[in-house]
């Protein structure tokens, strides 16, 4: 099937297709997969060659169950982003006592400090509250405020119930509002 | 934007920045996909070099069969019971020999009044 046609199936039924030895099934996969995963894994590890390597290692083992995928059972976005949690969670375990020096510190620079900032330090700046998050609000709250998942979609992908993931997410940005409260000048609301 | 929305407990400020944060995706390199798109084809390669295993089921004529009498506990007894038999058969032991004697002798012989019950005792029955 050539690849314009292909862009109109279901990841499921590109998987399906991939499992029965079809490339541009994995090409279109590709194109439509990796940048969620890539951004999922950059939010979750704020660093992007890490970000990069978990994001292959989640398509390789999505290439690898493609053969035996049950259809119906499940999204393959959910387990795709299911992969992606554990993966960084091992990553970050991993990285425990180093990854604080790896957090960015607030610029102490007096101009940029009474200067609005443009939307990629304000981005930083919400990248480096994540980073201050315990590792299940940041990935709830990733999930459910920047990849735009349901609740039960994210039970799914976190292995809890729904009224777990309800919490995490409201302490999570609860968090998030208290950490970038402190730097609200910096990030031109003061 | 409103001021200090986001310290003041005010959602606004901090969803619009998980929204900008939403539509600012970093772009894949050229490079991550194709290594990516390179373990998929070797994944093919090697499914296509992996001969196909055939999967058992359960749904064989045996598997059927062991079904219809009840299943492996069941196929358990009878297989038992079978061997049993055969030694039986294989060794005679003394008490089956003996009531087999008793049954199948030559020497034993029975006529029909044997058989039959007392004829005082119809007649005593009226």
């Amino acid at each position: 099937m050539p690849f314009d046609a292909m862009t109109e199936l279901s990841d499921e039924a590109l998987l399906v297709a991939f499992g029965n030895g079809d490339r541009v099934a994995a090409q279109v996969l590709t194109q439509r997969l990796v940048p969620r995963v890539l951004r999922y894994a950059s939010r979750l590890l704020h660093n992007h060659s890490e970000a990069e390597d978990v994001s292959q290692e989640a398509m390789m083992r999505l290439w690898r169950i493609a053969p035996d995928w049950r259809q119906g059972e499940a999204k393959v976005t959910t387990w795709l982003y299911r992969v992606v949690t554990n993966l960084c969670t091992d990553r970050m375990r991993r990285r425990r006592w180093v990854d604080l020096d790896t957090i960015p510190e607030p610029p102490d620079n007096v101009a940029s400090v009474q200067s609005r900032l443009e939307d990629g330090e304000r981005l930083d700046a919400l990248n480096a509250a994540l980073q201050a998050l315990p590792a299940r609000q940041r990935q709830a709250v990733v999930l459910r405020h920047i990849e735009g998942m349901a609740n039960p979609e994210i039970a799914e992908v976190m292995d809890m119930s729904v009224e777990a993931v309800e919490s995490l997410t409201a302490r999570g940005k609860r968090a998030l509002r208290d950490t970038l409260a402190a730097r609200r000048e910096e990030l031109g609301y003061g | 934007m409103a001021k200090s929305e986001i310290g003041s407990g005010t959602r606004s400020d901090l969803e619009d920045l998980l929204d900008l944060a939403a539509g600012a995706s970093p772009v894949p390199s050229e490079a991550l996909l194709a290594r990516v798109l390179a373990d998929a084809d070797a994944a093919l390669a090697l499914r296509r070099a992996t001969p196909a295993v055939v999967k058992v089921d359960g749904s064989g004529l045996f598997s059927r069969i062991a079904a219809a009498l009840g299943g492996w506990p069941a196929l358990a007894g009878l297989a038992s019971a079978t061997i049993v038999g055969i030694w039986f058969g294989y060794t005679q032991p003394a008490g089956i020999d003996g009531v087999a004697a008793g049954l199948f002798s030559s020497d034993a012989s029975f006529d029909l009044g044997d058989l039959m019950p007392e004829y005082d005792i119809v007649l005593a029955g009226g």
